[in-house]
């Protein structure tokens, strides 16, 4: 008897053994694994942002751009203007307020002091101004020095959340800044190190190929009878003017008429717009299916 | 227990690489695929032929002119080739003549080895495609001698070099030559000696007629005569026969023209109604509508008039039978859900005359009304007249042989019936009753289109109507 539950004890704890040995293991590649990526010791295949992500966040600055451009400024602003904290609006005695649980709304108009005014602003963005109220004298209440003390430190918080969202806004308009800049320089995105073809700009530009070419791709009629050759295709290069630089083909589809017609139908499609710097005189392949 | 802990483990530590892989590929060189051609017509040049010094007949000097122009006019028909303008390539012309043409060498076409280089180059600049050069000279005996070449400007090459010597009907070397063109550029038979078999009128109130004529309408010759109607004519897979439905002996029965000794010989035999017969992909056997009471169904009977057996059989209209060239379906029109439709049947041959129906299926759902369906030569389409309810029209439709991907051909020009391949797969034949170009109703024509629908033009035909047109498959060797 003694034995089996010494046996049964034995594969318990062999078991509890492994499966702290797993979860250790796991712990120490997913520790690894976030390390990598925090100081980007691996490359991120894909863009942080997506390319249709980035089209309307470009869109919508341009729509809007005067707007979220103050918005930007006073940020700037109000960042290096930080108020300090005995210099906070001052609160009078007393306070008058037409109904209790209004209280908070009844305060802040009452005390809308000079030194608040570029903050406010900025809050304009946030929130809508209260509903301007006359202080009725029949309702006023006497705030002891505790109530006077919380609504401070309510108005102390409620400051703080704006200057975070403020902060954000600035963050975001670098961000914006550097996708524009990147997008311009046709210089990748998401990192440094995420190479040229997963640059949006050398994607759109590909697809802008695509179409272009495509456009010009006709064949005679003759080849809608013959069983169909091979792919064909072409190692092209592309000047930093949208000249070909070069073309080649790299892989011929056995039949040299059709070769010298997809070799016709990207010549005629050329001049191309100029490419992405990263493109300019890289080799691209074309490839045609008959 | 332990097994499980292993396996979740190496699945997870599995589960984390795949992702790194991907990235590695990514440094490859861009690929831009390119597929989905669009197809345009092979740019043709045919200058006019150059005569040699010994022509001295006027209608050998002639043909120097019109033979040129009747290969141009064979090959603008095909739907293939674009004829260029001749006074696109004039300089380019008198170039070649002044550089190749010797005086001394009659031959001088025959001894032609291409052109050179700036030649080339120049023919290109032009947008020339394809170069047709002839020279024409007189035998001794009177005959007309033409040499004839095509280059392949885009490849640099001879694709063809012919010699041909007539005394009589020069257009006939004239077709042959323009199906040797066609063979060569598309791999398929030509169409420039194939037939067209029609029901037609001559005068208004006349009795229909089976007639033939040449691929363009020129050249007919009516087989029928008498009073009563003649319907449905059918070419047999080798040219030779041509079934049609008459109606001499009261009842509509079978009839075969044999084109070769321009005999007419009785195929059925019964008082009941038999018509609309179809050759199967082999000759051996036909196809045809047979009534058995009210009902009709489609019935086979071998090439000789023996052993009549039903095939199809429905509780409605079973008409119109069609083998499809690779002989393993037959499309025909049921009516066994209410309005006519196309259906298929699988068919199974267990020796060159016997056949048995495997299964059958309904094509066509779109439509009020859908009748007439023919085979493209590669089995690969079925060409078929519709009525359009909405616009109270016939056009006609094209669709794969499982009944997907429809296509309309004809729109808002009368009613468009009767579609019928020629021997390439490129053209179709169909009967049209359009005025113009209007969209009103008038006589029957024979009217062509390329099979995209495009380039539709009427056939010259000197009768009062036609209608029903048969494209013979293969051209029959003539006289």
């Amino acid at each position: 008897m003694s034995s089996s539950v010494d046996t049964d004890r034995n594969i318990e704890n062999w078991q509890e053994k492994l499966v702290f040995r797993f979860l250790a293991a796991s712990f120490i590649i997913h520790l690894l694994l976030w390390a990598a990526h925090k100081w980007q010791l691996i490359d991120t295949p894909s863009p942080l942002i997506q390319e249709w992500a980035i089209e309307t966040e470009l869109v919508s600055s341009v729509d809007l751009g005067a707007s979220s451009k103050t918005v930007i400024q006073d940020a700037k602003e109000s960042e290096e203007v930080t108020v300090p904290d005995n210099l906070l609006p001052q609160l009078p005695k007393r306070i008058s307020v037409k109904q209790p649980e209004k209280a908070e709304e009844g305060l802040k108009e009452e005390t809308v002091p000079e030194e608040k005014v570029d903050i406010s602003k900025a809050k304009e963005e946030k929130e809508e101004p209260p509903p301007v109220q006359a202080p009725d004298p029949d309702a006023t209440n006497k705030i002891d020095a505790n109530e006077l003390r919380k609504r401070q430190a309510l108005e102390q918080l409620r400051k703080q959340p704006t200057k975070r969202s403020k902060e954000l806004t600035a963050n975001e308009d670098n961000m914006m800044d550097r996708i524009k800049d990147a997008l311009n320089e046709g210089g990748p995105i998401a990192s440094e190190k995420s190479g040229m073809f997963s640059s949006a700009a050398s994607r759109r530009y590909q697809a802008y190929l695509d179409r272009t070419i495509r456009r010009n791709y006709s064949l005679p009629e003759t080849y809608k009878f013959v069983k169909k050759p091979d792919d064909v295709i072409f190692a092209l290069r592309i000047n930093t003017r949208g000249g070909i630089q070069s073309i080649e083909i790299d892989q011929s589809s056995g039949d040299e008429a059709l070769d010298n017609y997809c070799l016709d139908v990207v010549k005629r499609s050329a001049p191309f717009e100029a490419p992405p710097k990263v493109l300019a005189g890289q080799p691209l392949k074309i490839r045609f299916k008959p | 227990m332990r097994h499980f802990v292993v396996m979740s483990a190496a699945l997870f530590l599995l589960s984390l690489f795949p992702g790194f892989h991907v990235q590695a590929q990514d440094s490859d060189s861009i690929m831009i695929n390119i597929d989905n051609p669009s197809f345009r017509k092979v740019v043709v040049a045919v200058p006019d032929f150059f005569p040699d010094a010994s022509v001295t007949k006027p209608e050998i000097k002639d043909f120097a002119m019109t033979g040129a122009a009747e290969l141009r006019r064979l090959l603008g028909f095909s739907g293939i080739f674009k004829v260029m303008a001749d006074e696109a390539y004039t300089d380019s012309l008198e170039q070649i003549r002044k550089r190749y043409k010797t005086e001394k060498d009659a031959d001088w076409i025959t001894n032609l080895q291409g052109l050179n280089a700036a030649d080339w180059t120049q023919w290109k600049a032009i947008s020339s495609e394809s170069l047709t050069l002839a020279s024409i000279k007189q035998s001794e005996a009177g005959a007309l001698v033409l040499s004839i070449k095509t280059y392949d400007i885009m490849q640099r090459k001879e694709l063809l070099a012919k010699q041909f010597t007539a005394s009589g009907d020069f257009n006939a070397m004239i077709r042959k030559y323009a199906d040797f063109i066609l063979q060569t550029y598309t791999g398929k038979p030509g169409i420039f000696n194939s037939k067209l078999a029609f029901v037609g009128r001559r005068s208004k109130n006349g009795p229909k007629q089976i007639f033939i004529a040449d691929f363009d309408g020129s050249n007919l010759k009516q087989i029928t005569r008498g009073s009563e109607p003649h319907l449905s004519p059918a070419w047999s897979p080798d040219g030779r026969y041509l079934a049609y439905t008459s109606f001499e002996n009261r009842s509509p029965n079978i009839y075969v023209f044999d084109t070769k000794t321009k005999s007419i010989s009785r195929l059925t035999n019964r008082m009941g109604l038999d018509s609309g017969a179809n050759y199967s992909h082999n000759g051996e056997i036909l196809a045809f509508t047979g009534a058995r009471g009210g009902d009709t169904d489609i019935f086979v009977i071998d090439k000789s008039g023996a052993n009549r057996r039903i095939l199809i059989q429905g509780s409605g209209l079973d008409v119109d039978p069609k083998f499809s060239p690779d002989g393993s379906k037959i499309a025909f029109v049921s009516g066994r859900f209410g309005n006519p439709h196309i259906f298929v049947a699988d068919l199974k041959w267990t020796s060159d005359s016997s056949v048995k129906v495997l299964s059958d299926r309904r094509l066509t759902y779109a439509g009020w009304y859908n009748s007439t369906p023919d085979w493209s030569p590669d089995s690969d389409k079925i060409a078929f007249g519709g009525y359009d309810k909405d616009i109270d029209r016939y056009d006609i439709f094209l669709m794969n042989p499982d009944g997907s991907k429809l296509e309309r051909l004809t729109l808002k020009t009368g009613d468009n019936e009767s579609p019928s391949w020629s021997p390439n797969g490129q053209l179709i034949a169909f009967q049209s009753n359009r005025i113009g170009e209007s969209n009103r109703k008038g006589v029957p024509a024979i009217w062509v289109m390329n099979r995209d629908g495009s380039n539709q033009r009427k056939l010259d035909i000197d009768i009062y109507e036609a209608q029903t047109p048969a494209w013979s498959r293969q051209v029959a060797d003539e006289e």
